[in-house]
Order: structure tokens, then C-alpha cells, then sequence
């Protein structure tokens, strides 16, 4: 069926069936592949997309599901890197193989945008993403750092 | 220069933009009349008409950084400005054609600093001594008066002359043999041992940086694949009649078992590894590919594996390890010092199944056209995929191009290439449309590449002063190569000692996960150790360092040299981290401290650092673990790139705590249990520890690897700690089996003091 999904402020068309993920239509429809697949199953939140400011894991919605919805994606933020939680990330150096970074990014982006100084409990009960690089001290470095440094 | 071969990068160029296509030319015959070209030099570097300068990585970068690290050596002799370098991966297909010129390709054993540093110092400095003789030439300036600086050659009255400049009469110097150039003195050394940022550090924030699984082209199909579900099963049959209908379905198309690839650099031989039968189905998108392949009726034969489960081998292990077994390393007499040792103590331990899990699942794009193949795959042995692509295609070598992107993580998963044999293969029954192989997490699951499940008897002695004068260990694993060094190779020389070692086949090929052999025989060795040092009321630390006396080295051993330095490394790091982890102060109740000090010297081809470690944590007495603390002290020679090593060893801490906590893959008739992330979790922030502390230690020895030595110690660090707040002696993996909340007699001793 066709859908009209708004993301990252455009509207865009896709021809979908009725259960296709989001994940999908954005990676492979409308080339947007900076949401990455993981698991499929809603674990490691490698395609976490921010749906009308829920971070949402875009495995598990179904592409018909989003329509109305505001999906930003991760070329949603900044093309290069000046969103205020890229930068704490460049700044920290968080990425090693940084595939897990852009899920990591939007579920920091949506968790900064309802809680301005989270704590270490609030951060690990919130981000729950997986990179099995383990850049997790940096990334809560760059956490706390983006909350204190946002403009 | 090779006219078809360029024709077709053009044209692949053209349609996916991005992909690091190497830009082959070569120096002399391609300038092209109408301006400056892009210079080849040396098969390392290209010099591009804007000066900046592409340099050659004969490594993949999964995350490890080497994209960074080797422009950083090679860019130093070079005297490049760093704001010019452009690193790209390097051609298996050149390095086929020009024998093997970029030395060392497979990304494996955290070599590439170890393998790299010289080749790419030397190269650098090679073609520095062809710039200047340009420069020379050209000027008529004699080049012991010429100097580089910045991407230029700088003459006496202050002109430059940009390297872009010279690159073409570079080109045709004959570059001076290696032995001949002179290397930088490390004291001025601008680039390597600096915290430069990652190049790819923005992109990898932003969503652009390219991965495998990002390849797309125009007309691609997406396929998706399943293989034998049981270990060695054979396909019979399947039903394609039910699924050709289903919306988007092109084909289903039957993978041939086989094997799939050098496990193993090409040099040192290698094992080749079974690739088992597979079913892929082939549609217009990945989504469609998946529901179609869920949906297809197959009929597998399940082979000699299909009553084996982990249990099974497990019995089949404990019965071996009470029978003698081959022995690998002998010295003194145990059983007479046994006989009349003070204390006597015995353990078992074992290993399970692991799996390494990289998070971006298995990917090959392959596309068969009538002037050859195309293939994108980020693998760690991007030679071998080559080799394995062509031979799969029946194609000569040079009608196969690799394309090399980069990956989200491997530890040692893409070490096996056999998803570019099933890519091929799918792209030889589509041939004309590009098609996109990309694995479900659960296939991924299904069919890993664990390191053997292993089981570990101990036996020691010690006098009445708490000394260790005997020592036993019997190992029997699973599939495997020789990996005997583990219990072998220990760095102590305790003068009675026995080691026995046989290995049985167990269903699934073996793969090179993160931290291999040492992992496991590192802990078996330590855990028991601090069982010695609990039973005889001493520090472990105290019994490390009697352990670790190089007095006690053999005066004939053959590499005695080698293992005193061993020892004097150990002893500095262990040192170290007792002094950042203010080791002797005590702790409260529930807290507990572990140590562990490790090289992977164990095995001599391997050049990775020495490591100590000391975990602290506390145990609320109810089951609950909480990681406080996790210090690590690095001696890995010459250090790179500072915040690079710190990343590796973060990493390896959190590999490290995955393992111990979760690691574990259990076999239930021939099949894998585990399906996904929800039944087998890993570290999260949730569970990582938030003081993490590094230290490196400053040395002007040769680089050594990174990307493993705190795993083992890590795990063995934390592991011990548990015992040490009072839980449960951990012989058995992973954590989550086991019951932790505090021992009776832990629980008896507190509540008396």
C-alpha cells in the first residue's frame, strides 16, 4: 500500500506492505541508512528513530503505524555533526566501529529532550542500546557533557 | 595500467559513490595530456593533484581504528600534513597482481600496529627519498639540502614545492631499497603517539559513514538466507511452489556446502573452514526476502550432530579430563612433590560456548556481470574473501573486484568468510542484478564461530610456607586448532609441573572470538591460583610475584631472554595497578577486590601487550553484582595513538564483563538455543561499570596489539572479586547461573568478627 510518512521534516511516499517496519521503508525506500538493524526485535536499539519525541525503535513499528507520526532520523540532526549530542560524541570520542552510534545518538537526543541533567541511574535505565564495542564509559561521559554544554 | 579494470571502477564508482574505490594508477603512462593526474606511488600512497594524498590501509577497520593508526605511521616518515591525508582501504586484487606488496592483509591476533609499523615507516620513507630526488632533480638543489615538511619539499632560500609538484617524476625514480632509508629518530615524531582525532570520527556520528550492510545499487535485489540449522545437517529438500507467490519473491536459490575460507593469514597457511548447506531466498526487498524464507517448507537431513547438545559434551569432556592425556609441557617430578606437599588442592573449571555477536549483522553484496564480478563484504581477511569470490564464481582472479567497506564490529566473527561464498553463489543464479545477502540476528546466532568449549582439572601442591612446588592441569576442549600454549605457555616455572592437553570435535567450526584461548586458560589458571593463595591465607598478589620470579627461569630454556622479560613486564604492570587500586586497602563487607596479570606471550607468534588488572565490586547478598571499579595497567610498546589504545582496552573491558556475566551458547540437539539478543543479553550501561581507569605505561618498544590483553584479566580480575566479597568460588561460565549471594562460611566469618 502507499503511505505518506513524514521524516525529518519532508513528506515522503513509499509503497509498503502492511507490515513492513519502519526500519525498512527508511534504509531501504527512502535510502535514509543511517537508522541501522541489529536484531529486529526491539533488543539492541541500533534503529532507534525519535517519533514524535519518543525515542522508538523502528524494528518494531510498523511503516503504516507511522504515518501522522514526526519521525527525525539521524540525518535529521546535523549533516555535519553540530547537533549538540553529536559533538559531545566527537568530543569524547565516543565511536569505535560506531555502528550502534546513530541509535545511541537519537535515544540520547530524545532522553535530553525531557530530562535536562539526567542522572547515572536515569541513564541506564533510559538508554538501554547495545554496542558491543563497549564505548559505554564514554558514552556516558558524553551524556552528562551534552546536558551541560547544550546552547 | 589495466584498461578493464579501471573501465569498470569508473562505472562502479559512478553508481555508489562513497565506497572507498581504490584509485589505481599507476605513476608513469596514465598522466593525462589535459592537466595533472592523481600519482601512484609505490603501490602505498596516491598523490592527488591537490596534494592531498590517499594512502593505501592493507587492513579492515572494524572498529579499531587502523584507518587512523597506520595513516598516522605512514604519514609520519612521510612528513604529510595531516589535514591531507585521505586513507583508503587497500585492492586484494592488486595486492594479488603485484605479489603480496602490501605485506600483511588479514585483520586478526590485534597484529596490524605489530605486522604494519615497519612496512608502512618503510614506505613512507621510500617515497620521501623519491619526492626529494624530484625535487632535487628538478631544482638541481642537492637533497642533502632539501627538507619535507607539510606535504612539501622546502629548499634552502625557504621555496616549496608541493609533493603534488613532484608526484609524476617521483613516480619514475626507482624507489631506494628499504634497508637503505633511514627512519625517523621517535624523538621527532609529530604524528605517531599523538591523541589524533578519528578520521572517521564525525561520519560515524552523523549516519554517513558506509558499512557493508549500506551498499545499495541500483536494480539490487535482497537476499536472505538459512542455513542447516543442525551443525553438518544436509538440505533435502524445500517447497519453493509455497513461497514463489508470495509478493516481491524472485527465487530460491540452494547454497552448496563447502569450504569457505582460510581461518588464517595466507602466509602462515591457515585452516580452511566448512561452510554447511544453505537455502537463500532472493526478493525485492529484504523484508519480503525474510517473511518468504520463514514461510518456505525445507527438509533437512540432520547429520551426525543431531543428538549432541552442550550437556552431552559436557559429559563427554568430564569423563576425558579423569583419563591421562597427552602431555604438553613436563618439568621436575610432580608426582613425587605432590606426595609431600603441606596442602593439596583440586578444581575444575570450564569454558562454555561463546559468541562474538558483531552488531551489524553478516552482509555481501555480489553482483555477476558478463565482464566479471563485483563484491562488497566488510570481512577481517578481505584477501582471502577475494580469493574465495573467484574461485566460487569460477572466474580468474582478475575478473573480481573486492570492495572493501567498513564494519560494525567483528572480533573475530569475519574472520569466516562464508557469506561471500553464499552471496556468489545467489548472485551466479541472478546473474545481471546485483543482490544484497544480509543475514537475520537470529542466523547470526544460529550458526557463530565459538572458541572451544573447554573443561580444566587442577591440581597443585604447596609446601608449608604456602609455596606452589606442584602443579597440574589437564585441559580437554572442543573443536579447535592446537591451542595448547593456553595451559602450556604460563609465564611462571613452577619446578614440578604437569600440563596434559587433547582437544575432541564438537559440532561447530571454531572462529577466533575476541580474546581466544587466552581468555578461558587465563582464568582457569588465575582463578585456581587464588584459590591456592585463599587456601594458604596469602595476598594473590604476594603468590603472583613468587610465581613470577625470573630466578626461577631455567638457565638452558631456549627463549630464556624472552620469558625473563615476560616476567619483569608482568611483575611492573601488576605493580602498577596494585598502587592505582590502592590494592591493600581493605574493604567493607559485600566489597571485594580480584586481581589478574597476563601477556598473550603465551603463544610466540603473538605480539600483544602485558596487562594488570583489579576489579572491585560489591555483592548486595541477594544475587545482586555491582561492578565499582575496574583499573588496567598497559605496557603495548610504542603507543600509536593514545585515546585509539584507550578505546581498545574500554572495549576489551566490556568484552570482558559480557563474557563473565552472559557468555554462553548452548547446543540442544545439534542446534543452537539462543535465538537473539532477548536470550542472550550483553553488557549495557545499565550493567557496564562507570569508573573505568587506564593507564598506559611509556615505552619505545615495538608496538604491540591492543584490541585483547584486558579481556582476559578482566574477566579473571572479576571473577576472583566475587569470592573476595564473599559469593561463590566461579568455576563455571557465565555469571548468570550462578547463585550469588554470599557463601555460608563468607556469611559465618563476618558475622563472628
Amino acid at each position: 500500500m502507499n503511505i505518506e510518512l513524514k521524516v525529518n521534516g519532508s513528506l515522503m511516499r513509499a509503497d509498503v506492505d502492511d507490515d513492513t517496519p519502519l526500519l525498512w521503508v527508511l534504509r531501504d525506500t527512502l535510502k535514509l541508512k543511517g537508522t541501522k538493524y541489529g536484531c529486529g526485535i526491539g533488543q539492541c536499539g541500533a534503529c532507534t528513530v525519535i517519533a514524535d519525541g519518543e525515542a522508538t525503535r523502528s524494528c518494531s513499528l510498523a511503516a503504516t503505524a507511522a504515518v501522522g507520526i514526526e519521525i527525525t532520523t539521524i540525518e535529521g540532526l546535523s549533516p555535519d555533526g553540530g547537533q549538540f549530542v553529536q559533538a559531545a560524541w566527537q568530543d569524547h570520542r565516543v565511536p569505535q566501529c560506531g555502528y550502534c552510534q546513530s541509535g545511541m545518538i537519537m535515544a540520547v537526543t530524545a532522553l535530553l529532550s525531557k530530562t535536562l541533567f539526567p542522572t547515572d541511574d536515569e541513564i541506564d535505565r533510559e538508554i538501554t542500546n547495545i554496542c558491543r564495542c563497549g564505548t559505554y564509559d564514554r558514552i556516558r561521559a558524553a551524556i552528562h557533557a551534552a546536558a551541560n554544554n547544550r546552547s | 595500467m589495466d584498461t578493464d579494470r579501471r573501465s569498470v571502477l569508473k562505472s562502479m564508482a559512478a553508481v555508489s559513490a562513497g565506497i572507498g574505490f581504490p584509485v589505481l594508477m599507476t605513476g608513469c603512462g596514465v598522466a593525462d595530456r589535459s592537466g595533472p593526474s592523481p600519482v601512484e606511488l609505490i603501490s602505498w600512497i596516491v598523490v592527488m593533484p591537490n596534494n592531498t594524498v590517499r594512502i593505501r590501509i592493507p587492513q579492515s577497520d572494524i572498529g579499531q581504528g587502523v584507518i587512523t593508526t597506520l595513516s598516522q605511521v605512514l604519514a609520519e616518515e612521510l612528513d604529510l600534513k595531516w589535514s591531507l591525508v585521505r586513507p583508503e582501504f587497500f585492492d586484494p586484487l592488486t595486492n594479488l597482481k603485484r605479489g603480496n606488496v602490501y605485506v600483511y592483509t588479514c585483520t586478526e591476533s590485534s597484529w596490524s600496529a605489530d605486522r604494519l609499523f615497519n612496512p608502512m615507516r618503510t614506505a613512507g620513507a621510500q617515497i620521501r627519498h623519491m619526492l626529494l630526488e624530484a625535487a632535487s632533480r628538478r631544482s638541481g638543489i642537492s637533497i642533502a639540502d632539501l627538507r619535507t615538511e607539510d606535504s612539501s619539499i622546502i629548499s634552502p632560500g625557504g621555496g616549496r614545492q608541493s609533493y603534488a609538484e613532484v608526484a609524476l617524476e617521483a613516480s619514475r625514480i626507482r624507489p631506494p631499497h628499504p634497508s637503505r632509508v633511514r627512519l625517523k629518530n621517535p624523538a621527532d615524531y609529530r604524528l605517531i603517539g599523538k591523541p589524533i582525532k578519528r578520521l572517521d570520527l564525525t561520519p560515524k556520528t552523523t549516519g554517513a559513514l558506509e558499512y557493508g550492510i549500506d551498499v545499495d545499487l541500483p536494480g539490487m535485489l535482497y537476499a536472505t538466507v538459512q542455513q542447516s540449522p543442525v551443525y553438518g545437517g544436509k538440505l533435502v529438500s524445500f517447497d519453493e511452489k509455497a513461497i514463489m507467490g508470495m509478493p516481491g519473491v524472485v527465487k530460491v536459490v540452494r547454497i552448496a556446502a563447502g569450504p569457505c575460507g582460510l581461518n588464517g593469514p595466507i602466509a602462515d597457511g591457515g585452516e580452511d573452514y566448512g561452510m554447511d548447506d544453505a537455502v537463500a531466498v532472493v526478493a525485492d526487498s529484504f523484508w519480503r526476502a525474510k517473511k518468504a524464507l520463514q514461510a518456505l517448507p525445507i527438509q533437512w537431513e540432520e547429520g551426525q550432530f543431531a543428538e549432541t547438545s552442550s550437556e552431552s559434551i559436557m559429559a563427554d569432556l568430564g569423563e576425558r579430563v579423569g583419563l591421562p592425556q597427552p602431555v604438553v609441557r613436563e618439568a621436575g617430578n610432580f608426582g613425587e612433590a605432590i606426595g609431600r606437599a603441606h596442602r593439596v588442592l583440586e578444581a575444575d573449571y570450564s569454558y562454555p560456548f561463546m559468541d562474538a555477536m558483531p552488531l551489524e549483522p553478516i552482509n555481501c553484496t555480489a553482483w555477476l556481470r558478463p565482464d566479471g564480478l563485483q563484491v562488497w563484504a566488510s570481512t577481517q581477511f578481505a584477501q582471502d574473501a577475494h580469493r574465495l569470490a573467484a574461485v566460487t564464481a569460477g572466474l580468474p582472479p582478475d575478473k573480481v573486484q573486492f570492495n572493501l567497506p567498513y564494519a560494525g564490529g567483528a572480533f573475530g566473527r569475519r574472520c569466516q568468510n562464508e557469506y561471500v561464498s553464499q552471496a556468489v553463489q545467489i548472485a551466479k543464479a541472478v546473474p545481471g542484478r546485483p543482490i544484497k545477502l544480509l543475514w537475520t540476528r537470529e542466523e547470526m546466532m544460529a550458526r557463530g564461530y565459538p572458541p572451544p568449549i573447554t573443561m580444566s582439572r587442577f591440581k597443585a601442591g604447596l609446601d608449608d610456607k604456602g609455596k606452589v612446588i606442584a602443579w597440574f592441569n589437564r585441559v580437554v576442549s572442543g573443536t579447535a586448532p592446537d591451542q595448547s600454549y593456553g595451559p602450556a605457555r604460563l609465564p611462571h616455572y613452577v619446578p614440578n609441573l604437569r600440563i596434559e592437553y587433547a582437544r575432541i570435535k564438537t559440532p561447530q567450526p571454531f572462529g577466533w572470538m575476541r580474546g581466544v584461548a587466552f581468555t578461558q586458560h587465563v582464568w582457569m589458571n588465575q582463578g585456581f591460583q587464588d584459590e591456592l593463595a585463599v587456601a594458604a591465607g596469602r595476598d594473590p598478589v604476594d603468590l603472583y610475584m613468587e610465581l613470577l620470579d625470573e630466578s626461577t627461569v631455567p638457565v638452558d630454556l631456549v627463549d630464556r631472554d624472552v620469558a625473563v622479560r615476560r616476567i619483569r613486564h608482568m611483575r611492573a604492570v601488576l605493580n602498577r595497578a596494585t598502587e592505582i587500586a590502592d590494592w591493600k586497602q581493605p574493604l567493607p563487607r559485600g566489597r571485594g577486590r580480584g586481581v589478574s596479570v597476563s601477556d598473550f606471550s603465551y603463544w610466540v607468534t603473538y605480539h600483544t601487550g602485558t596487562a594488570a588488572a583489579i576489579v572491585d565490586i560489591t555483592l548486595d547478598g541477594v544475587g545482586g553484582l555491582r561492578i565499582d571499579q575496574v583499573v588496567v595497567v598497559l605496557n603495548c610498546g610504542r603507543v600509536l595513538n593514545p585515546e585509539v589504545v584507550r578505546g581498545q582496552v574500554e572495549g576489551s573491558v566490556f568484552w570482558a564483563i559480557t563474557n563473565a556475566l552472559y557468555g554462553k551458547i548452548t547446543l540442544k540437539n545439534g542446534r543452537v538455543v539462543q535465538r537473539n539478543f532477548q536470550d542472550h543479553d550483553v553488557a549495557r550501561l545499565a550493567t557496564a561499570c562507570r569508573n573505568v581507569r587506564v593507564e598506559l605505561v611509556e615505552s619505545d618498544d615495538h608496538p604491540a596489539g591492543v584490541g585483547e590483553d584486558a579481556v582476559p584479566i578482566v574477566m579473571t580480575a572479576l571473577l576472583n572479586a566475587i569470592y573476595a566479597a564473599g559469593g561463590p568460588r566461579v568455576r563455571s561460565l557465565p555469571l548468570r547461573d550462578h547463585n550469588l549471594s554470599f557463601r555460608r562460611e563468607a556469611v559465618v566469618e563476618t558475622n563472628g568478627t
